[in-house]
């Protein structure tokens, strides 16, 4: 009796986690399909043309449009707040051991969504017709570290540019100048495509190594892509706008994946540090990672590395571009004075019945930045993971400049997966989770 | 997360590379280790500290939205405002601050029907609460057509606009 009990228990409990498992799998579905339809939504409606969401641009993708409507705020918005609800229920289901989403969906999903947003037009942003600028101008013969594309006469995409960096010249490192040389090679179109393949295959790259260093470390890989690959400010807004931060993230991961999988040989240890600074070739934000490294790893290896490929960097610098193409700081310092509403620390003065930020502002923040910047130095040195105290301080970056852009907040996310410390991820998506909240103001007043 | 208790062995590692002989001669509190062995106190501190500047954040987002849209519902009603004053129901009237800041508010358009600022502009000050979706007209002037509102370009100023001497010209 007592047997038929026990088993007629047993039968009960699989049938309620077979339910239980079938109900989590189909919702793991429904939360995937609404990712996919969000993602659709949007490119469908900004190939229509160009809206306050939707830069002006070429009609280099004319056969997407005809299917939806001109993309405007009362669907972009509603639209990402709803992909960022199913991002964040496809995390909690996919942390649990029963998670429903195998490998193969997990990386079936991202690469869906990675390619229905690179068939679609540029998005949010005008920075890759800005670069396509650069690149013409660097093929003939204009220095785009000297001149902004203002200075390169007759050029077709000049409309695209916006008109606020007509006159910019490039703030980016000579690395990636260099890798969009292709784009000034060719058309306008063409141009346009490279560099959104540019950007594909640097996310790639980037979800590729989060998987790779996850694995290593113990982690699940397949939440960590999950995480990555499924944000909706990475695939919306980094991706959608091609913007080299992918680059450099992918030579950030590189970097990270050297340093792991080689802790004891010198030549992993060197290489892993040149990829570092590689990726501050591409934009100077990513040297902060250097000193965590250096001082986490105490080795001579990471600093020859650090330093040879700093050099070679600058001398091809140097050769292309002159002096003005190595002064990796001079861009930084630009875009550190200029303000965007997006900021925190615009938030901030709001908050303290400031009209904006202010210069004396400006020092406060870079002075609480250099605060965290030491401290996480000495916790490193103390031990501390210098991977979580490189993603701390690109968060205390993207945190803490006056000229935030919604893409800069994933700069920490590949690292905050592959993190001992899950303060990292739960900050990183806090401040993302803050940053769309404070989007989505428009929904709640009247229209104008 | 890499807690106190739960830490490898902790004590000065023995180090190699560029830190071999710098953790003998430096004080405990900075000597180079091999692990994090922060203790629970430290580790709590910083969690506290993240999270009252997560909450700092929240709230200053918050207070952003909550301005955001009390002011997308004042430059609604200055627009209502314009058309009900002047009794012209055009779709371009522009609304904002006279002084980033300071009331009054000011809300221009087109006297007679014509592209933005091709003609000569009604402008008006527009202060106090909204009511009934509408708030109160405290002053204005004219403004020649194709022209920024600059004092030099104002006249017939009427209500505050004449009181402060807001049109040199009269």
């Amino acid at each position: 009796m007592s047997t038929a009990s026990a088993i007629a228990e047993s039968e009960s409990r699989s049938l309620v986690r077979l339910r239980s498992g079938r109900l989590t799998a189909a919702l793991a579905a429904l939360l995937s399909a609404v990712l996919v339809a969000g993602a659709a939504e949007i490119v469908l409606d900004a190939a229509v043309g160009h809206t306050p969401m939707v830069p002006a641009q070429p009609a280099f993708d004319s056969w997407l449009a005809g299917f939806g409507q001109s993309l405007g705020y009362t669907v972009f918005l509603p639209t990402l707040l709803v992909s960022t609800l199913a991002y964040g229920g496809l995390i909690l289901l996919a942390r649990g051991r029963s998670s429903p989403i195998s490998k193969r969906w997990a990386i079936g999903l991202v690469a869906v969504l990675q390619l229905i947003v690179f068939a679609g037009p540029v998005l949010l942003a005008t920075d890759l017709f800005t670069n396509v600028a650069y690149a013409h101008e660097a093929v003939h013969g204009v220095n785009p570290y000297v001149h902004g594309p203002f200075a390169l006469p007759g050029y077709p995409g000049f409309p695209y540019v916006s008109p606020d960096w007509i006159n910019w010249a490039s703030p980016y490192g000579p690395l990636f100048t260099l890798i969009t040389i292709p784009a000034g090679l060719v058309g306008l179109d063409a141009g346009i495509w490279i560099l959104k393949l540019e950007a594909l295959a640097a996310s790639a790259a980037t979800l590729a190594l989060t998987w790779r260093c996850a694995r290593q470390r113990g982690f699940d890989p397949v939440l960590a892509v999950i995480v990555v690959g499924l944000n909706p400010l990475y695939v919306l807004y980094a991706l959608g706008g091609s913007h080299n931060d992918l680059i450099m993230m992918a030579l950030m991961m590189l970097g990270v994946t050297l340093s792991i999988a080689g802790a004891t040989s010198a030549r992993r240890q060197a290489s892993g540090a040149a990829a570092v600074v590689a990726g501050a070739l591409v934009k100077a934000t990513l040297g902060v990672m250097l000193p965590f490294l250096i001082v986490s790893k105490r080795r001579v290896a990471p600093v020859v590395g650090a330093v040879l490929a700093l050099a070679a960097g600058l001398v091809i610098g140097y050769v292309a571009f002159g002096s003005a193409g190595i002064n990796l700081v001079a861009g930084l310092n630009r875009e550190g004075h200029l303000v965007s509403s997006y900021s925190f620390a615009s938030q901030l003065a709001h908050l303290f019945g400031k009209a904006g930020v202010y210069p004396i502002d400006h020092k406060l923040l870079t002075g609480g930045l250099v605060v965290v910047i030491i401290y996480l130095l000495w916790r490193t040195w103390r031990g501390y993971d210098w991977v979580t105290a490189s993603g701390w301080g690109l968060l205390a970056i993207a945190v803490s400049t006056t000229w935030l852009m919604p893409w800069y907040t994933i700069w920490p996310l590949p690292l905050a997966v592959i993190s001992r410390d899950r303060r990292l991820l739960v900050a990183t998506l806090a401040i993302q989770a803050i940053w769309i909240v404070h989007q989505t103001s428009p929904l709640y007043g009247p229209v104008p | 997360m890499l807690r106190g208790r739960t830490c490898p062995a902790c004590g000065v590692g023995t180090v190699s590379g560029l830190a071999t002989g710098i953790g003998g001669r430096l004080p405990a509190w900075l000597a180079p280790r091999e692990h994090d062995c922060a203790g629970r106190r430290l580790w709590r501190v910083e969690t506290v500290a993240l999270i009252l500047v997560g909450l700092l954040l929240a709230i200053a987002a918050i207070n952003d939205v909550f301005y955001s849209v009390n002011a997308s519902a004042q430059l609604v009603a200055d627009q209502t405002t314009w058309r009900h004053y002047t009794g012209r129901d055009y779709y371009n009237v522009s609304a904002g601050a006279l002084v980033v800041g300071r009331a009054p508010d000011i809300s221009c358009a087109n006297s007679s029907p014509g592209p933005p600022g091709e003609r000569t502009q009604i402008c008006l000050l527009i202060d106090g609460p909204i009511v009934h979706g509408l708030r109160s007209v405290v002053g204005g002037w004219r403004l020649a057509a194709r022209t920024g509102d600059f004092p030099a370009k104002r006249y017939d100023c009427f209500g505050e606009g004449a009181a402060k001497a807001l049109c040199p010209k009269g």
